[in-house]
């Protein structure tokens, strides 16, 4: 599952997508959205002590991993995933630049939800080519 | 359009485009709003933080920087990269303010959006310039308060300088 939230915890746009071939029902898909938001205050501790864009691995739960990124004005990626750091660390990137794309629109409110279907699509295709084993 | 590079660099707009641009809109606010000259301002300080906000995204991403968590440091990289990328030189110097911890100076002299302007006029668009610093630190999480003031040097330059003031909260950690 992918989520991206403003400074202030709102979430601007969510992705969930399917591990190892597993369907996902709506307890899971819960399951999944409170071990993300769970995590916020981990992540915002290693938001003081350092200084880099990509936060590494927040916490471990039984099979996946939460990764946590930051961008340069506040908006925070996490990642749950059972992928491997560098992967996930080359997609934050490249979701970033899109996300930098979106931005740029001057229509596009800052702190509202994300609704392009452009994003959308790259987003799925680069977890296609990414995080998928 | 989504699918252009954002790391190459953009061609330079011509001056002369940019200032008419903004005269019109300065132009256009004051048709609208009239003689009320704190909604003219406050309107110039919001187009230039949402300015602020996506200009610092891209100038972080061009320049692979990593985030700063200090304030001395954020300010140095504003008053070098960033101002560089806004108006094609660094700003002219960055001071502290004696005998108070939280206060710094920006100085720039002849900026370039504040060439044919009067300086005793009531708008202007050094708002423009204070909207964007305050748009960039608001998302870097520092609370900021900034003014501007024109302050003339005894020196040979012609024209005032103009100084922005900034003004931080105290921050813990």
């Amino acid at each position: 599952m992918f989520l991206i939230l403003t400074q202030e915890d709102n979430p601007l746009y969510e992705k969930r997508f399917q591990l190892k071939k597993q369907t996902l029902n709506s307890q899971q898909i819960l399951n999944a959205q409170f071990a993300l938001h769970s995590s916020l205050d981990i992540f915002d501790e290693k938001l003081k002590t350092s200084k880099e864009l990509f936060l590494k691995e927040i916490e471990q739960k039984q099979d996946y991993k939460i990764y946590g990124y930051v961008t340069s004005s506040g908006l925070r990626f996490l990642v749950m995933t059972d992928q491997d750091e560098e992967k996930v660390k080359g997609f934050c990137q490249q979701a970033h630049e899109q996300l930098i794309k979106v931005l740029m629109n001057p229509l596009y409110q800052i702190g509202q939800p994300i609704v392009s279907f452009y994003f959308d699509y790259y987003i799925s295709q680069l977890i296609q080519n990414k995080l998928n084993p | 359009m989504l699918e252009r590079n954002l790391r190459t660099l953009r061609p330079e707009t011509n001056y002369c485009t940019f200032s008419y641009l903004f005269s019109e809109y300065m132009l256009l606010l004051k048709r609208k709003y009239g003689n009320d000259y704190t909604t003219i301002n406050q309107k110039m300080e919001q187009l230039g933080s949402n300015v602020g906000i996506r200009l610092y995204e891209v100038v972080c991403l061009r320049e692979r920087n990593k985030r700063e968590t200090k304030v001395l440091e954020q300010l140095k990289f504003i008053q070098g990269i960033f101002w560089k990328h806004l108006f094609g030189k660094q700003a002219d110097s960055l001071e502290r303010i004696k005998d108070k911890n939280n206060e710094y100076l920006i100085r720039d002299e002849n900026p370039l959006l504040l060439r044919y302007v009067s300086e005793e006029s009531p708008i202007s668009p050094a708002n423009f310039i204070v909207g964007i610093l305050e748009g960039v630190f608001q998302v870097s999480g520092f609370q900021v308060s900034i003014t501007y003031q024109f302050k003339s040097d005894d020196k040979q330059s012609y024209y005032p300088h103009t100084i922005f003031i900034l003004q931080f909260e105290d921050q813990q950690n």
